[in-house]
Order: C-alpha cells, then structure tokens, then sequence
C-alpha cells in the first residue's frame, strides 16, 4: 500500500510539475497536435516553438509532443492525440515511411494531416505538405557560383572541388542535383574544371555532414591536385562542411592577398558560418527560415479549420505513393555579406551580439 | 469478569494481529494491481475521462502490443534468473526480415512468417547453446547478440526503411477480429466475452474442486468468490469496451494465447516446476537430477521464437520495418517483469504479475502522453517508477 502510495503521489508531483511549466491557454478555435521527431536537436525545437507561437496566435490551443526520434514513440503520440480528439494534427516524421496507419487512423476521425519539412509516404489520406524546395537549395548555391566567378561573361576556366552531404540521408542527393543542374553545362565546356575529377555524389558524399570529414577530404585534395594550382570554387553543401573546408584552406595557406579564399557556398545560417562569413572566409550560405515554415503549416491549418481553401503552389511534385499532394514550397533564400544585416538580424533570427 | 475480559481482549487481539498479517500479505502479493487501479483512477482523473475511453484502451493494447509480448517471454528468463538484452534487436532483425521475404521477394505471407518464425528460434538457440553448454553468462551472450543484430539489420536493410506490407500481414497488428463477420462488432464482441466468462469460471471452479479433493487449496470460499467475480467482470468491462470500438484486435488474440500458453507451462507442467527450481537454486536443482542445461537451452530458444512474433507485429503495425527498431524494447520488458513481482534473483514471478507489470508501465506512458507530458519528463518518471516499485517490493518482503 505504502508502495502505491508513494508512486501515486510522486507521479501526480511530477505531473504537476511538468502542468504548471505549459501555459494554460483556452481553446477558442480548437486544439491543433504537433508532432516533432526529436527534442535534442535544436532545429526541431526552434521549429516546434515556432508553430506553437503562431498558432496560440491565430486562437487555438495546442498540444505539441517530441518523439525522441523514435517511429513507434511517434506513432503512439500521434494516436493519443487522435484519441484526445485535436481538430487538426501538423506532423514532422522521423520517418516518413512509418506514419502511414496512424494518419489513416486521424482520417477516419476526420481529423486533417499536414506534413511538416519531411513528406508522409503510402497513405492517402495525407492533406498538405509543406516543406523547403530542396532542388532549389543546391540550385542556389551552383548559381551563386557561376555568377560570383561571372562565368557567362568570361571564357576563362576555373577550378572548383565539390562536397555533397552524408550519403545516408535522402536530401542531401536533392541538394546535390541542384547544384548539379546549374553547374553541369559549365564543366561541359570546360568553363568550371574539377582537377579531382570526383564529380559523382558518392564520391563527393561527406559522412554524416561533418566538419573535420570535410576537413580531411579537403586537405586531401588541395596536397594531391593543388600543388601547383589555385583552387577558385568549393561547393559545400552545408555550413557545417564549409567549417571543415575553411579550416584546411586556411592552414595550407589561403586567404592572404596573393592567394585569396576560393568561393565556399554553405546552408543553414549557422551563427559560426555568418560570423566566417563577415570574416571573408566563407562567401555565402543558403538560408531557410524556419519561422517562415512554421507560419505555412499554421496557416494551412487555419485555412482548413476556418473552412477556407489552403494556399498551396505546387500540386505536381510530391508523390507518396498514393497520392500527389498538394504542397506549399518555400524557396530558400542566398545570404552573404552583401545582405546577412537585412536578412539574418534584423528578422531577430540571429542577436546581433552573437556576430562581433 | 476482569479474567475473562482479557481473555476475549488477547483473543481479540490475535484475530485483529491475523487480520492485520493476512491484510499486509494480501498487500505485498498483489502490490502491482493496487499500483495498476492507482495508475488508472489518477489519469482517469487528469485527462478527463479519456483514458478508459474504448478508442484508448484499444490504442494503448495496440501500441504496446510487442511489449506485452516480449514480457512474456522475458518472464521465463527471469524466473531461471536470467534476461535476454538482445530481444529488441532480434525483433528488428526478424522484423526487418519479414520486410525483405515479403515486400522486396513478394513471398507468401504465411510461408514468410513461417521462415522468420523458424528464424528467431534459431537465433534463441544460438544465445541458449552459449549460456547452457558454454556457461557464458547470459548478459554477456545477449549483449554480443544486441550488438551482431544491430549489424545484421542495418545489412539486410542495407541501412534504408522498407514499407507497405500486404494487407494480410498489417492485419496481424491492425486488424480486428471481428472485421470479417459484421459491420456492428458490439454484440458479436460482448457474446464472446460471456463465452469466455463462462470459460474462465468453470476451469476456476473445476481446479478448485480439484485442489479441494486433494486438500492443496489454502483459499477461503469468500475469497475464491471474490476473485472470480472480480476477474470475471474486469474480462467483461474490456469486451464491452473492445465492443464499443472496432472490436477485438488481433493482436490481443495473439497476446492471449500466447499468455495462457506461457500461464500453463509455468504453473501446470513439469518444465515449469523446472524453471522455478533452477531460478531458486540452480545447484539444488542440478543435483535432484534436473537437466537444467537443457531446460535453459529451450527457454532462450523460446524467448527467440517469442522475439520473432514480437518483430512481425512491431513491423505490421509501423507497416515498414527500420534499421533503426527495437533499440531499448529489452528493458522495458525486463523492467515489466520487475515492477510484476518477480525477483531479481531468479525464482519468484508469474506471468500475470508480469502483464499487470507491463500494463503498469504501458498505461503511465499512455497516460502522460494524453496528458501532454513530454517524452523527457516520461522517461524521467518511468525510471522512478521503476526504482521505486521495486524497492519497497524488497522492502515489503523482507519485513514480511
């Protein structure tokens, strides 16, 4: 008995603990379910707070729940959410290949789905997408390159090395494509010259988008094909990776006046690459406003609990299988020194304390 | 007068210290049901009625389905004073299999199940080999399993997600029972239930009479009614509840018969006898001419056939199995079996107590989800639940 009790009563202090830390805000327009894959990683946490601020905004009550990045935690949280009878559910998969009974459960409920940054697969009953144009992230990048090096008004040649991201996740061969897409006809003519010759993803992959990998292959190639050449270019798919290029760069000697920084594209806005950017060591990187993101599936969500139409701009696309769904993109946006004030810090996305 | 007085006061007092021993005894062996009512009546409470809703608790049996399952088979290992760490990683590698054998090869649903059934009672025979004839201790043996599953998952895998089994196999984690018969399930589902009511007393009342003609019973009448009118209306209330939803699921038939299974080997046969005696005493039981080798042998081979169904139903349910699956599956059966009653020793447990273990656990998770307390706070509370049911369990029984 002793023993219930003193579970019963730590469970309820801890219960109430964790109540009293969620803000008690009452349901005017009804309670949306947000799931998120994982509280340990700061983006998701960032992106979760952001739907949360939108949504209490526009009136509705909600219940957002991470799922330590586990397929069957998520699963059940989004059932219990179900049960609990949310009028609409935003979900961001660990998996998306996972969700597919849990998102037909909601449906016989009535409840709409909407699928935030990672698509739904194998379910019909997915209402809306909304995520990044990943195509375009890699896009940006090739095109800021062949503009930096004015390539359309030259006949000059110049070298460039390239760094895809881990070979294990999806997007990073989306990304590569894009970038692909612009530069392609460039080295065709000759214009943009890979002395490594490694242009393939696989070969060009960085295991698990890590600086010090990147660092490694980078100095690999600068002792092997750059000897007795300047490189001019690096496409580095992601800041962290063009952390690990401007490391080598750096201690084989680049950035002085007589050899200067090649261009190195980066992704993600990460506060070190903006501060390596006003430093002229990293020349640009792609931003995607989360805040913008999260706004999108709210308001998707609004439209559809307000009876309105959703406003979507691709119903093309994205295919799960079952279905195309309907998806609101958001293009990702170049920032480099010309604009990061503007962009970055004005917007609050990052304190202009932390870029001195 | 004053004799006599004291007398009926010392005569008072043994009947109130019986009272008072036998009411403690009642409390130290059914711990775990006072802990599953206080579990339900507090998130009863907190989430406004919704937790004994039918649609949640055919969710919560549904989403801890290969939990219950694995418990089951845990408790084997537990009563021999063992545990298997590798369970997790078994049921991703034979869910992962499933995958590749039926979705990838389009195999036979049931040729396939057959395969990963037959599969998993090999690997069980691997770890058993190892503890029984190598006397390699068994947290050793099933840690290198954890490890050589977690690889080989990610390599018939090949590191991807495989999804979309047919129809027919996601039913195994999915589908109802009464899915095939009637669009209503709610009479066929309570018709069921007062079959099985029936069922459940006549066997009680039957061993009972047995038990009383040999004069093995120690329970009173009262207590007998009790019971069974206690068990018969809790089976009751969960086919009316089931019946209210989509029916029974099918994975709670699995679960059940794989429950009395287990229930009949430990308390009615001589392997069962056998188990308890090697978790007791190992060398005693070696020496009163037990085959305690083989007896381990078989209860890991049969934790791995366990495993198995456990995977498939893991993977029906996800409808896709991942290289990622099944990590941390193993502790919390194992930690079902313990807040259940059993003994860290080895000897003591049943497989009820183990359940109600499992209920504990899978209901706190249910109901702090519902509740919107966040998988961090979860985890938190579910290790002090943890720590705590089990050591004034220790406490109560030393004192006792």
């Amino acid at each position: 008995m002793k023993k219930a009790f003193a579970i019963a009563g730590l469970v309820s202090v801890s219960l109430l603990t964790a109540a009293c830390s969620e803000s008690g805000s009452g349901a005017e327009n009804g309670t949306v379910g947000i799931s998120m894959p994982d509280k340990s990683l700061e983006r998701w946490e960032k992106d979760g707070n952001n739907m949360v601020t939108e949504l209490e905004g526009l009136g509705y009550d909600v219940d957002i729940q991470y799922a330590q990045g586990e397929t069957q935690t998520q699963s059940e949280q989004i059932e219990n959410m179900i049960t609990k009878k949310v009028d609409a559910l935003i979900i961001a998969p660990v998996d998306g290949s996972t969700l597919s009974d849990p998102v037909n459960l909601a449906a016989n409920q009535d409840i709409p789905v909407i699928a935030y940054d990672r698509l739904i697969m194998n379910t019909e009953n997915l209402d809306y997408y909304t995520t990044f144009d990943l195509v375009t992230v890699g896009e940006i990048q090739g095109q800021y390159i062949v503009d930096a090096l004015d390539l359309d008004n030259t006949d000059e040649s110049f070298n460039i090395e390239l760094f895809g991201g881990a070979p294990d996740d999806n997007n990073a061969r989306f990304f590569f494509e894009g970038a692909m897409n612009v530069m392609q006809p460039y080295m065709d003519e000759g214009q943009l010259v890979v002395q490594s010759g490694q242009v393939n993803f696989n070969a060009v992959a960085t295991e698990s988008w890590s600086a010090s990998n990147a660092q490694t292959r980078m100095d690999n190639l600068l002792t092997g094909h750059y000897s007795d050449e300047d490189i001019d270019a690096v496409l580095a798919q992601n800041d962290a990776i063009a952390q690990g290029v401007v490391s080598s760069l750096v201690s084989m000697g680049y950035g002085s006046d007589s050899r200067p920084m090649p261009i190195i594209t980066g992704q993600d806005a990460e506060v070190s690459s903006v501060n390596s950017i006003i430093d002229g060591n990293q020349t640009m990187t792609v931003f995607k406003d989360t805040t913008a993101l999260a706004k999108a599936a709210a308001s998707i969500v609004d439209a559809i609990l307000t009876g309105e139409e959703p406003e979507v701009n691709d119903t093309e696309s994205f295919d799960n299988n079952e279905k195309v769904i309907p998806t609101y993109l958001l293009d990702p946006i170049a920032v480099d020194v010309g604009n990061y004030q503007e962009i970055l810090i004005d917007s609050g996305y990052i304190d202009s304390s932390d870029v001195e | 007068m004053q004799t006599q007085e004291a007398v009926k006061n010392s005569g008072l007092n043994k009947e109130e210290n019986s009272i008072r021993n036998s009411a403690k005894k009642f409390l130290v062996n059914n711990s775990m049901y006072i802990l599953l009512a206080l579990i339900v009546i507090l998130f009863q409470i907190l989430t406004g009625g919704i937790l004994l809703l039918p649609m949640n608790i055919t969710n919560v049996i549904l989403q801890k389905s290969y939990i219950f399952i694995l418990t089951i088979g845990m408790l084997m290992l537990v009563l021999l004073g063992d545990i298997d760490l590798s369970v997790g990683l078994v049921l991703a590698f034979t869910g992962a299999l499933s995958a590749v054998l039926i979705i990838e090869n389009n195999m036979n649903v049931y040729l396939a199940i057959f395969i990963c059934l037959l599969v998993g009672l090999l690997i069980g025979a691997w770890h058993g080999f190892w503890v029984a004839y190598v006397h390699v201790p068994a947290f050793i043996a099933t840690l290198a399993g954890l490890l050589t599953f977690r690889g080989l998952t990610i390599v018939i895998l090949d590191g991807q997600t495989i999804s979309s089994y047919p129809r027919a196999f996601q039913l195994m984690s999915s589908g109802f029972l009464t899915d095939a018969f009637t669009d209503n399930p709610f009479m066929l589902t309570l018709g069921l239930g007062f079959i099985f009511v029936a069922l459940y007393v006549f066997m009680s009342i039957r061993s009972r009479m047995k038990d009383l003609k040999f004069g093995t019973n120690t329970e009173s009448n009262t207590r007998f009614i009790l019971k069974i009118t206690a068990f018969s209306l809790a089976i009751l209330w969960m086919f009316y509840t089931f019946g209210n939803y989509e029916g029974i699921p099918n994975v709670l038939i699995i679960l059940t018969k794989l429950g009395l299974a287990a229930k009949f080997i430990t308390d009615r046969t001589t392997i069962g006898r056998h188990i308890y005696a090697i978790g007791g005493n190992e060398k005693a039981a070696t020496l009163s001419g037990i085959n305690t080798k083989r007896v381990k042998f078989w209860t890991f081979a049969s934790m791995g056939v366990v495993s198995a169904i456990a995977g498939m139903v893991f993977s029906a349910r996800l409808n896709a199995a991942s290289a990622q699956a099944g990590s941390g599956f193993e502790l919390d059966a194992i930690a079902a079996c313990y807040i259940g009653g059993a003994s860290t020793s080895g000897g003591i447990g049943t497989v009820v107590g183990a359940l109600v273990g499992a209920l504990v656990m899978a209901l706190l998770n249910n109901g702090m989800s519902l509740t919107g307390v966040g998988t961090d706070w979860q985890m938190a509370i579910k290790g002090l639940v943890l720590l705590f049911a089990v050591a004034i369990d220790i406490y109560n029984k030393n004192k006792g």
